[in-house]
């Protein structure tokens, strides 16, 4: 089998795409995921228990997020949660998403259209 | 740590639709989860509901696809396969042929026992109906999104006063502007209320519904004009607001659609309009209706007072904010304000918050805890039927241990039985579920019939693609309910045993009666609950029913009048016409005493304001004690036959020129004095009266009258006399005349109209009704609860009572044998029938154990539905557990009657 590339996995959907940003900054638990993910999309993506660890399993099977070594960060934590990590494969996939979707908008016409839905 | 709780635990326990491995490797975590949303919605004060409409939403969703994965994946697989040209054992043609064959034998075979048929699908049918046509109401009701785009970011703002108990009250328009202004948590922000006004010229005069609503709204909800244009922030303001918008309804009403209605004016209490454009169709104020939308047109900088509260707020959260983030703003707000405007009757944390409500809860919260209630009462319905059908398949699976016997000698697998027989339940699934659709569409439009005043969006329900995919997916889902347990037990046949001992399997058979036995207990144990549910409404109903409302409605008929404002510029016009209707209605037959309220009790919602009482007054709580307010004739009290408890009643000294004075009612005098204090004689000054009123003298103290519902909580009342009426010339304009007669309403209707059109014939008399009338109209959404949820007992009670007989005759049917060699050796007809029954009564005695036990640990969810009766109430837990014994002794006694006649020489020779 041949290592995947990042390219493999473009484009990204929307929740994967703003999951792997959020862990992309920070090692989380899925609560914590799921808040980050909500406040990012101004509450539009809402991800319930099912959808999120669906996804997690999916994204650690393809190694692009792993768990993290640490369960427990602070003295509220509770040690069963299972906090998780960006790989090196992830973070060059949310990479190549983010160039993707930045040279995309990187026109004007395509700034004009957005300005244009927010007026 | 946090303590696990039963939601927790529900909620883990559902995770079994997962597939098992990843239900071990994340199950843990996904409970954490949602746990952590559990306690969030419980700090911001919200309810749950909504998050286990999304968690069930998201597991049923998941679940499915993760369970169809490798069933997808083979069925990609067999194309690649046969492309290839190799033959996999999964080819799809071989799966398809073998389920249609099954199909065709299930057809077959279930044709052949078409009493058990009927009964099984007409079970599943009505189970089905009435979860279809109650998830048709929550669907239209609360789950299909507000008619506004991206409407989970709109929220409302209130205001509140803690010492009277209102937790949402309308928003004065100091306060309103201010946090407009102030506030960065919103994108934007409007405003309106909702009054009523006389339209005049070109075609008849008539009473519309209008909306004052800042320019503002229409961006906030995102309304668009179907026809010219709204109008602009610039004409909402005195002086430049003399422009109107039509509602596509009244556009079509009143202009017959016409195109060129804009530019057009209409009359609205006198004043001309122009119309500059007509909305789009359904565009509506949240929770009200309207047929024009006029500019709220003032200006902040000549408010000086940040009293008056009748607005309606609602803002679209800004990109970046959650409720939270908003909440928290707003309440720093209101401290700054506190300090900033002292002495202004200013909002403050204690003693006049404002708070924030997200707009579906505000719409929809009221009727959530009702349609949880019924939704879990249709669950157990369907519950109930699956017992009972399993039952059946049971029994039958029983008589049919030959032909499986037969048929697993041939060859035939444990899985291909199993899946046999799993077809059969499927298709009386199926059966049952489309029966059961139609029905359900019927019981849907009987449930809209039954009229639910009080529940919004009522008229959206109907059959649509959402109601026939839950129906569809209940369907399949019961089927697999229903059948696994039957086709798991016929499949686990022993050859020997069933192809020697005559088709009756001993050791076997008896594992199958204690199944058998332990679903009729569960039906038992659902019907009681059932029942109990059912009972704790009745007695609630029965009870509320018998609140006194305070007055006396008996004999006694209201009806309501409005006067254009353009004929009637000053209370001396008002009371002069008011005089008039009075003294006619007075004189007709039969009549013994009329009067006038502004609000009629439990039909008109009451103004609510603060007063200033004397001598109580400090600089803490700056003096503003909230109250209801009410404008009332001198006979009002005598007229509704509420007693006068200290102190005098109103009188006809008591007008104009004269200093005015207030009666209060038990409440007030009870919350804002103390028990040693006299209210008679203290001075209060309402802040209403935007003139420098002079101090109102209390001269005396009423019985409480429940203004708003039966069950509510009364509230501080005040009231002044219609001659010295305070708070706005507009205000009188609409008023109630009550008047007692002994004579039949009906009869009064005719006299009354006369009277009033006598007096001026532009005005109208509507709303005419009975006293009785009102008051039984405020019980229409309890009495709609009540009704369903007995027919669910009834329903369930039926259910388990031919579960019971058919599991009793299903043993004496099969012990006629013991039952002969009981006889032949002396037993008599009173021993068998004896002991038949205390089975039956063993089992409904399980049973109704059981089912006590779990309405005591869920009767909680009814508490909101209750009045004046504990949801542990003992009567009715008695009286539920009681009904479902005697229906078991008497579902029993007819296949003991049956045993006890058995003749030992017949049921011996057969052998």
């Amino acid at each position: 089998m041949t290592p995947a590339r990042p390219a493999d996995f473009l484009p990204l959907k929307p929740a994967t795409f703003l999951v792997l940003v959020v862990l992309a900054a920070q090692e989380l638990h899925g609560y914590g995921i799921k808040k980050e993910v909500g406040k990012r999309s101004a509450g539009r993506i809402d991800m319930e228990p099912g959808m999120l660890y669906r996804l997690m399993a999916r994204l650690v099977a393809q190694g692009i997020i792993a768990e993290a070594d640490r369960r427990q960060v602070d003295g509220e934590g509770d040690e069963r949660r299972r906090y998780y990590r960006i790989t090196d494969l992830g973070r060059e996939v949310v990479e190549a998403e983010a160039a993707r979707m930045v040279h995309l908008a990187d026109s004007r016409d395509v700034r004009d259209l957005a300005h244009a839905s927010r007026s | 740590m946090r303590h696990e709780t039963w939601a927790d635990r529900i909620y883990a326990w559902m995770l079994v639709l997962y597939p098992r491995r990843f239900r071990r490797q994340y199950g843990l975590d996904m409970v954490e989860m949602f746990r952590d949303a559990r306690s969030d919605c419980a700090r911001a004060g919200r309810s749950t509901f909504n998050l286990w409409v999304k968690t069930i939403r998201d597991l049923v969703l998941n679940a499915s696809i993760m369970r169809m994965a490798p069933f997808m994946k083979r069925l990609r697989g067999v194309g690649r396969n046969r492309h290839v040209g190799n033959r996999s054992p999964f080819d799809a043609r071989i799966v398809m042929e073998a389920m249609l064959m099954d199909i065709r034998y299930a057809l077959r075979t279930l044709w052949k026992t078409k009493g058990f048929t009927a009964i099984a699908v007409l079970t599943i049918a009505i189970a089905i109906a009435a979860n279809s046509s109650i998830f048709s109401v929550i669907n239209a009701v609360l789950l299909r999104p507000l008619p506004y785009p991206d409407a989970d970011r709109l929220v409302v703002l209130w205001t509140q006063f803690p010492a009277g108990g209102t937790t949402t009250f309308p928003v004065s328009q100091a306060e309103y502007w201010d946090y407009r202004e102030e506030s960065e948590a919103f994108q934007n922000m409007g405003a309106f209320s909702v009054f009523t006004a006389t339209v005049t010229g070109n075609g008849n005069p008539e009473r519309i519904a209008a909306t004052g609503a800042s320019a503002t709204l229409f961006d906030v909800l995102g309304f668009r004009p179907q026809l010219g244009r709204v109008y602009t922030v610039e004409e909402d303001f005195p002086g430049r607001g003399l422009v109107a918008v039509l509602s596509h309804g009244f556009w079509q009403r009143r202009f017959a659609g016409d195109p060129t209605v804009v530019g057009r004016t209409i009359m609205l209490e006198g004043v001309s309009y122009e119309i500059v454009g007509v909305m789009e169709d359904g565009a509506d104020p949240p929770g009200a209706t309207t047929d024009v939308w006029l500019p709220l047109a003032f200006d902040r900088s000549q408010i000086t007072n940040r009293s008056g509260h009748w607005l309606t707020v609602i803002g679209r959260l800004a990109d970046g904010e959650t409720f939270e983030s908003a909440f928290a703003e707003l309440e720093t707000t209101v401290v700054r304000w506190s300090d900033v405007y002292a002495g202004l009757h200013t909002s403050d944390p204690v003693n006049h918050p404002l708070t924030l409500v997200e707009l579906d809860d505000e719409l929809l919260g009221g009727v959530r805890p009702a349609m949880a209630v019924l939704a879990g009462a249709v669950g157990l319905v369907l519950l109930l039927a699956c017992a009972n059908v399993a039952n059946l398949l049971l029994a039958r699976g029983q008589g049919r241990s030959r032909e499986i016997g037969v048929r697993a000698a041939l060859g035939a697998g444990r899985a291909r039985i199993s899946r046999q027989l799993l077809t059969e339940s499927l298709v009386i699934a199926l059966l049952g579920g489309g029966l059961g659709l139609a029905a359900g569409s019927w019981g849907t439009a009987l449930l809209i019939h039954m009229d639910p005043t009080g529940i919004p969006r009522i008229l959206d329900v109907g059959l649509d693609v959402p109601v026939v995919v839950f129906t569809a997916v209940l369907t399949l889902v019961t089927g697999v309910v229903f059948g696994w347990l039957p086709a798991l037990n016929a499949s686990r046949v022993d050859l020997a045993t069933v192809l020697s001992a005559g088709g009756r399997g001993d050791s076997h058979g008896r594992e199958t009666r204690r199944t058998l036995n332990g679903l009729v207990v569960c039906q038992m144990a659902l019907a009681v609950v059932l029942l109990i549910g059912s009972g704790l409404l009745i007695k609630s109903f029965a009870v509320l029913q018998r609140v006194d409302p305070g007055f006396d409605a008996a004999g006694r008929v209201a009806f309501d009048l409005n006067l254009p404002g353009r004929d009637y510029r000053d209370l001396d016009d008002m009371l002069a016409f008011y005089d008039g209707v009075i003294d006619g209605v007075e004189a007709l037959p039969g009549v013994s005493s009329v009067a006038l309220v502004r609000n009629l009790p439990l039909r008109t919602s009451s103004r609510q304001e603060g007063v200033l009482l004397e001598r109580k007054t400090n600089s803490v709580n700056q003096g503003s004690y909230p109250v209801e307010y009410q404008a009332v004739s001198a006979d009002y009290f005598a007229t509704m036959a509420i007693p006068v408890v200290r102190g005098r009643g109103f009188a006809e000294m008591d007008r104009r020129g004269v200093p005015t004075v207030a009666v209060i009612n038990e409440t007030m005098a009870r919350t804002y004095w103390s028990e040693d204090e006299d209210p008679v004689g203290w001075r209060l000054r309402p802040l209403f009266a935007w003139r420098d009123a002079d101090w109102v003298t209390v001269v005396g103290v009423v019985g409480d009258v429940r203004h708003g519902g039966l069950s509510a909580v009364t509230k501080p009342e005040l009231y002044l006399s219609m001659r010295q009426a305070l708070g706005g010339i507009g205000w009188m304009r609409s008023a109630s005349i009550v008047v007692r007669a002994g004579v039949h309403p009906e009869a009064l209707s005719a006299g009354i109209r006369n009277v009033v059109r006598a007096a001026d014939e532009n005005v109208p008399v509507v709303n005419f009704q009975s006293l009785d009338g009102v008051v039984t109209d405020t019980l229409t959404q309890q009495r709609f609860i009540m009704l369903l949820l007995a027919l669910f007992g009834a329903g369930a009670l039926a259910i388990a009572a031919v579960g019971v007989y058919g599991v009793i005759s299903f043993s004496v049917a099969r012990r006629t044998h013991e039952i002969g060699i009981r006889m032949a050796l002396g037993a008599n007809q009173g021993d068998v029938l004896r002991q038949v029954v205390s089975g039956g009564v063993r089992m409904a005695g399980l049973g109704a154990a059981i089912g006590v036990g779990l309405a005591l640990a869920s009767s909680r969810v009814l508490e909101s539905q209750l009045y004046g009766v504990s949801v542990r109430d003992f009567y009715v837990f008695s009286a539920g557990a009681g009904v479902l014994l005697v229906i078991s002794v008497v579902a029993s006694l007819v296949p003991a009657l049956r045993a006890s006649r058995v003749d030992p020489n017949l049921s011996l020779r057969s052998e």
